[in-house]
């Protein structure tokens, strides 16, 4: 068994902030890496030792694995933490560390390769037996697989083998186009995972986002942590994630849990993982694809359960069982996570750039606010535009809506446009209420979610402050002397 | 002393009068006791008539953002001599970027010649990828970015060299 003292963690924002947190509290030193344009940000501030990478852009600076196995030889690390995104379901870098001597809070290099291949952990899941939608793999001849894409029927996915997390998706439901989709999905394929091999599945409409949090040890052990339910997505990406799921009975609870601890343990599994599914309307299940990594809303886990995620991560890796039972793990209320992203929703959610002049976090019992930013730094778009996470748990799914919409109407971040306002619209839907929903839930309602116009008694109150506070009238109005100040804007 | 501001796109004229100590807004024709009070970093006490409420206010040059009612507001403050002037969203001779994003290929050199219709660069943002045109005729005169670099929404990406025909035009308008 290993001791853990020394984390270097190859990554940014607010999750580097987050590992940070864990590790002081577990007495383990800290190393971060950093571009240029986060020389500012909180996770350079906390860590014990930060060191600056570089590249041609700066999402590049943090692929560098040569520069971080050097800061980690250089800094005496004894373990790599990749996050998610960059690095983190890289297999050469994970066997990379490995052979470099720095543990990688992971799983094996060998299961990251597996199942970053969608088709080849799609075969592995088939082989298996587990339940997958009705799908064609491309084979030698094109024309081939075209007639078998062709027969899986309309609506159906292309999706990319070396894609992922909705990137590399297209749904096609006019079948005449197919051929023409297939060629232009490979050349986007190519130019995106320099990979242009595609797969097509079957598309399921109205389906439930379901995935499960699963951790393996280097016993063997394999538990799960419960399922999320992802469906509120916008742009393929995931805004909102709650648990437990409402779309679930106790049964079917238990199926898809023990579905995916099933897949973990075939895999031989070690560290967190999470397992994703579709869900049809007539409670069908198909396993959809294996993320290899610790996942943007994993606190929705850890606010349900107690555990500390990362703190399992750091352990597991370090050689320890996992000291848990399946039968003590329980589920504890209700938690939500709204993404805060810098974009206009009102505009197709074009990313917003500008400085942060004023970030007030929401507090309050139930609420957490994980964010790697601070007043006076600013949101520009050369990385992904998720700002802060606003997670919120109370004791049940009502009183869960209730806490979060006003967690998100306390959230003050001045300077630039986010997402907090049309999250709050999105929450106080009644078919969100009900807990009606899939994934082209926002689609489904873009009129109903639009903002609204300030009303006369708002737009009195903005022009109220506006005036009072812009410098220039202020001090013009205050210059002027008796009587004519309180003439005003009279004029022969 | 009329003050132009702009909220979501539409503008509204209102201006301040000090009735002894007292600051009173005058909009359409109706004047309301108001007062901002600070309290905290960005934080105010906005009395509008009889009723208080908890803002967070910061100004940066024309804008102002404000935290009221749960959102967020944007409020811009309008030059009354800008607005007399033709400055808009981009002018004839350069080309702002729709959003914000990264160039991934130059198409065209500065000083270069090219046609209408021409793709002069290629920029990507949310992984999608736009083509910018030359939507005349002309000359490059600067290209803003290189390759890789990032930029934010409304930057200029490529100024044409002004056509020569319209300099050649006796220039009518008043200075700015």
């Amino acid at each position: 068994m290993a001791i853990i003292k020394k984390i270097l963690i190859a990554n940014r924002g607010e999750i580097a902030v987050r590992i940070i947190r864990t590790a002081k509290i577990m007495g383990i030193q800290t190393v971060v890496i950093y571009h240029e344009m986060d020389a500012q940000t909180l996770p350079v501030r906390e860590a014990d030792e930060a060191f600056e990478v570089f590249g041609a852009t700066p999402v590049a600076a943090y692929l560098d694995i040569e520069a971080i196995l050097a800061i980690g030889r250089r800094t005496g690390a004894d373990s790599v933490h990749p996050g998610f995104g960059f690095l983190a379901e890289n297999a050469s870098f994970a066997k990379a560390c490995n052979d470099a001597g720095l543990i990688f809070i992971g799983p094996d290099s060998k299961v990251i390769s597996l199942m970053g291949d969608k088709v080849k952990a799609r075969e592995f899941i088939i082989n298996k037996g587990f339940p997958v939608a009705p799908s064609a793999i491309e084979e030698d001849d094109p024309a081939v697989f075209l007639e078998n894409a062709r027969k899986i029927g309309s609506p159906l996915l292309i999706k990319a083998a070396a894609g992922g997390g909705g990137k590399g998706m297209r749904i096609i439901r006019d079948l005449s186009e197919l051929e023409m989709q297939i060629d232009e999905a490979k050349s986007e394929s190519l130019r995106y995972f320099g990979d242009d091999r595609i797969y097509c599945e079957r598309y399921i409409d109205q389906p439930r986002h379901i995935e499960v949090q699963v951790f393996g040890d280097q016993q063997g052990n394999v538990v799960h942590l419960w399922e999320r339910e992802c469906s509120i997505q916008r742009r393929f990406q995931k805004i909102i994630e709650e648990t437990p799921s409402p779309a679930l009975t106790p049964l079917q609870r238990e199926q898809i849990c023990s579905t995916a601890v099933e897949i973990a343990r075939a895999a031989e599994y070690v560290n967190a993982g999470t397992i994703e599914f579709i869900m049809s309307p007539d409670g069908k299940f198909y396993f959809l694809e294996m993320n290899t990594r610790l996942q943007v809303e994993h606190p929705v886990t850890e606010m349900v359960t107690g555990f500390d995620l990362v703190a399992l991560q750091i352990n597991i890796a370090a050689g320890k069982p996992l000291d848990i039972l399946q039968e003590n793990i329980h589920q504890t209320g209700h938690a939500f996570e709204c993404r805060i992203y810098a974009e206009d929703p009102d505009n197709q959610f074009m990313p917003a750039t500008g400085e942060i002049l004023l970030l007030k976090p929401p507090v309050g019992p139930g609420v957490r606010f994980d964010c790697g930013l601070n007043s006076g730094l600013s949101v520009t778009s050369a990385f992904d535009p998720m700002i802060a996470k606003v997670i919120v748990h109370a004791q049940n799914r009502q009183q869960a809506i209730l806490r979060t919409r006003q967690a998100l109407h306390d959230t003050v971040l001045l300077g630039l446009t986010t997402n907090t306002a049309y999250l709050e619209r999105i929450m106080a839907h009644p078919d969100f209420m009900a807990g009606k929903l899939h994934t082209h839930f926002l689609e489904e309602r873009q009129d109903a979610l639009k903002g609204s116009l300030p009303d006369d008694k708002l737009k009195e109150m903005l022009l109220a402050a506006a005036n009072l506070a812009d410098r220039h009238t202020h001090q013009a109005v205050c210059e002027v002397p008796e009587p004519h100040r309180s003439m005003g804007a009279w004029r022969n | 002393m009329k003050q132009k501001y702009e909220i979501l796109e539409q503008q509204f004229e209102s201006y301040l009068i000090r009735q002894g100590d007292q600051m009173v807004l005058c909009l359409n024709d109706k004047e309301t006791p108001v007062s901002l009070t600070t309290c905290g970093e960005g934080e105010y006490i906005l009395k509008v008539a009889d009723a208080a409420h908890r803002i967070w206010l910061k100004q940066k040059g024309d804008d102002i953002f404000i935290h009221l009612a749960g959102c967020s507001w944007h409020i811009r403050s309008i030059d009354p001599l800008a607005a007399l002037s033709s400055k808009s969203g981009g002018s004839e001779n350069s080309a702002l970027a729709p959003m914000p994003g990264t160039v991934v290929a130059l198409k065209a050199q500065k000083g270069e010649h090219i046609t209408k219709g021409t793709t002069i660069m290629v920029i990507e943002s949310m992984k999608m990828e736009t083509s910018i045109k030359a939507w005349r005729d002309g000359v490059i005169e600067e290209l803003y970015y290189d390759v890789n670099d990032t930029f934010d929404r409304k930057a200029v990406l490529v100024t044409f060299a002004p056509d020569d025909e319209i300099d050649d035009e006796i220039d009518d308008e008043p200075n700015d």
